[in-house]
């Protein structure tokens, strides 16, 4: 069955590429590729986070501690030491791979609510020391002075940016697809699907847990590093804040955790929806946008916990599209 | 010397409530195994009705109290019914999803009403001081950690003497068991939440006699009180309200030795410890 399903996932995949390489001589105005830059880069650290929220099942609230991290190495390797945020970002993807191993070993221990709390406290934790931290200009933020220069992650064009978002993006999907066909991948659904099970069928679950963690916490510092080269301005709050750690979980969950393609739906359908109404209505209803992202969180929790791909495959399964392969999809349910 | 006797005292007061938070939070836990996201808004929401309540038709916080917990109650009763129920049975990622989102629906809904100003009441006690053996004592913090304490008891008596608490304790034991005795599991489950939401309540109008409200107020408050919940062992109501108490004093003494931005990190690093040395918390909690 699966080989015959196949080409047909090719097919989509490769539409799916042109369309989004060839998107920027379509968007000739810089605020439309803003956006499509930071829908691909919420994309990339969703699928970031799905690694260990969505295959592994540790629904980590900390990950921006991560992205704060990735920004700030870079940048400071970038302005005190005067080397290039290429260096600096694979630096601090190694660094943040590091401690995700360090954080991530008294919290393997932890299940359910005591992992989230965990993650939130030590990203607080890690904001806080950021904000204090005079070295790295604490509250007042680090400003990246503009020189153009492509061996300073610094471009003129928004097109430059448009294009390395998303080959980092496609380097991060194709990451998570070879992890979910790999040895860390499998045992990483087994232990999401029970852990005990999984350790008791002689899978080291800390060490797969730890594989995972590392992994996602390096590609979330890359994404870091390249949100500062974007932005030029970086800030702890900005960075850091409980805020960001919940939209990289809600854009994988939205579009379906646990899924290749949940990430880059899921933030495709949120994040021009967020800036739309922070353009439109930002002035007079500020919090609208939150407003409405909470509401798509708590039906996502109530209604459709398997996202936006879940309720997708669920109307191809009620009206049988492809009805053969579609009836293995419901039995395997 | 003097100085940190006065934070530790400052610390027990402020600890308080935090207890009170964190009471309801590990009510709701131990009896429904559902972490609360909201509460810390649902703290804000209450610091809100106290304030209107002033604001509009004269009414003092402390007499607000009553009716501020008995329409937390409602809201957390019907909340149940809409919104919690529905997620019982669904894996935790999901319950997170519906009460996170009921946090970020809560606080910007009161940023859209309400705007991010910061707002407090002028309560006529609000100067008040006591100075016993050269340590001040604010009169409204006092009142407020007394109404703590004294719901905290109310609580405990409810839940150990009357046929009500008795089939709350029932079904925080055993759900299924609660139910093939006669107990309507799902009522329980409303009082519950309803229980947990008028502690809120009550913390949060009394909270208002001294502190400022604004919408994301409720947060820290709500982070901390998770800290507390851990420390006394998740569904431990006594344990929540000494692991208030420890943490107030540790927030206080911590601000005053080294700086206030630190007591977050303080609190975590207790956290932490505990976790990892005595992760059940320190009276031992109910775990999944």
């Amino acid at each position: 069955m699966k080989k015959k399903a196949y080409p047909y996932k090719i097919f989509y995949i490769v539409f799916l590429l042109i369309i989004l390489f060839l998107l920027p001589t379509f968007l000739k105005n810089p605020y439309f590729l803003d956006i499509a830059i930071t829908v691909l880069l919420y994309a990339f650290l969703g699928n970031a986070w799905n690694i260990v929220g969505g295959y592994c099942g540790q629904a980590s609230l900390g990950h921006a501690a991560y992205y704060g991290i990735g920004a700030y190495i870079s940048t400071i390797l970038f302005l005190k030491f005067g080397i290039s945020p290429w260096i600096g970002m694979i630096v601090g993807a190694a660094f943040a791979g590091v401690l995700a191993i360090i954080s991530g070993y008294p919290s393997l221990r932890m299940k359910g609510p005591y992992f989230v709390f965990f993650t939130i406290g030590f990203a607080e934790t890690i904001r806080v020391l950021f904000l204090t931290w005079e070295w790295v200009e604490g509250s007042r933020g680090i400003i990246i002075p503009f020189e153009n220069n492509p061996v300073n992650f610094i471009f003129f064009s928004k097109i430059p940016y448009y294009y390395i978002i998303l080959i980092f993006l496609i380097i991060g999907m194709f990451i998570t697809y070879s992890i979910s066909k790999s040895k860390i991948g499998k045992y990483s659904v087994a232990i999401r699907e029970d852990e005990t099970m999984a350790k008791a069928l002689g899978i080291n679950t800390a060490l797969y847990k730890s594989y995972a963690f590392a992994i996602s916490a390096s590609l979330m510092a890359i994404g870091g590093s390249f949100y500062a080269q974007y932005v030029l301005f970086i800030h702890p709050n900005n960075l850091m804040s409980l805020n960001n750690s919940v939209y990289f979980m809600l854009i994988a969950v939205a579009g379906g955790k646990g899924t290749l393609f949940g990430p880059l739906i899921g933030s495709a359908t949120l994040m021009p929806l967020l800036e739309y109404f922070r353009s439109t209505l930002g002035g007079r209803f500020a919090g609208l946008g939150i407003l409405f992202v909470g509401l798509i969180v708590m039906i996502i929790g109530t209604a459709a916990p398997e996202g936006i791909i879940g309720v997708l495959n669920k109307i191809r399964v009620r009206y049988s599209i492809g009805s053969k392969h579609n009836s293995i999809v419901r039995e395997e349910k | 010397m003097k100085e940190i006797l006065q934070a530790m005292v400052n610390g027990i007061l402020l600890g308080g409530m935090y207890s009170l938070i964190a009471v309801g939070l590990s009510l709701i836990w131990g009896v429904m195994r559902v972490i609360n996201w909201a509460h810390g808004a649902m703290v804000m929401f209450s610091m809100y009705i106290t304030f209107f309540a002033w604001s509009m038709f004269k009414i003092d916080p402390l007499l607000a109290l009553p009716l501020v917990a008995i329409i937390m109650f409602v809201i957390g009763y019907l909340l149940q019914i809409t919104l919690i129920e529905r997620t019982l049975d669904s894996p935790w990622i999901s319950r997170l999803c519906a009460t996170f989102g009921l946090m970020m629906v809560l606080e910007s809904l009161a940023l859209l009403l309400w705007s991010s100003n910061w707002r407090a009441i002028s309560v006529p006690y609000g100067n008040w001081t006591f100075c016993i053996g050269g340590i001040y004592i604010s009169f409204s913090r006092l009142v407020a950690f007394s109404l703590a304490l004294l719901m905290a008891l109310v609580l405990n008596f409810f839940l150990n003497h009357t046929e009500m608490g008795k089939a709350i304790k029932a079904t925080a034991q055993d759900r299924e068991a609660a139910a093939l005795m006669g107990i309507n599991v799902n009522f329980i489950y409303r009082i519950t939440f309803g229980l947990g939401l008028a502690l809120t309540g009550v913390a949060g109008a009394s909270l208002m006699t001294f502190y400022f409200v604004f919408p994301k107020v409720g947060f820290p408050f709500a982070l901390t009180a998770y800290i507390v919940c851990v420390l006394g062992g998740l569904g431990r109501l006594n344990g929540a309200v000494l692991g208030g108490l420890i943490i107030g004093i540790a927030q206080s003494v911590s601000a005053y030795l080294i700086s206030p931005e630190y007591k977050m990190v303080v609190s975590f690093v207790i956290f932490l410890a505990v976790l990892y040395f005595k992760p059940e918390g320190l009276f031992g909690g109910v775990t999944e």
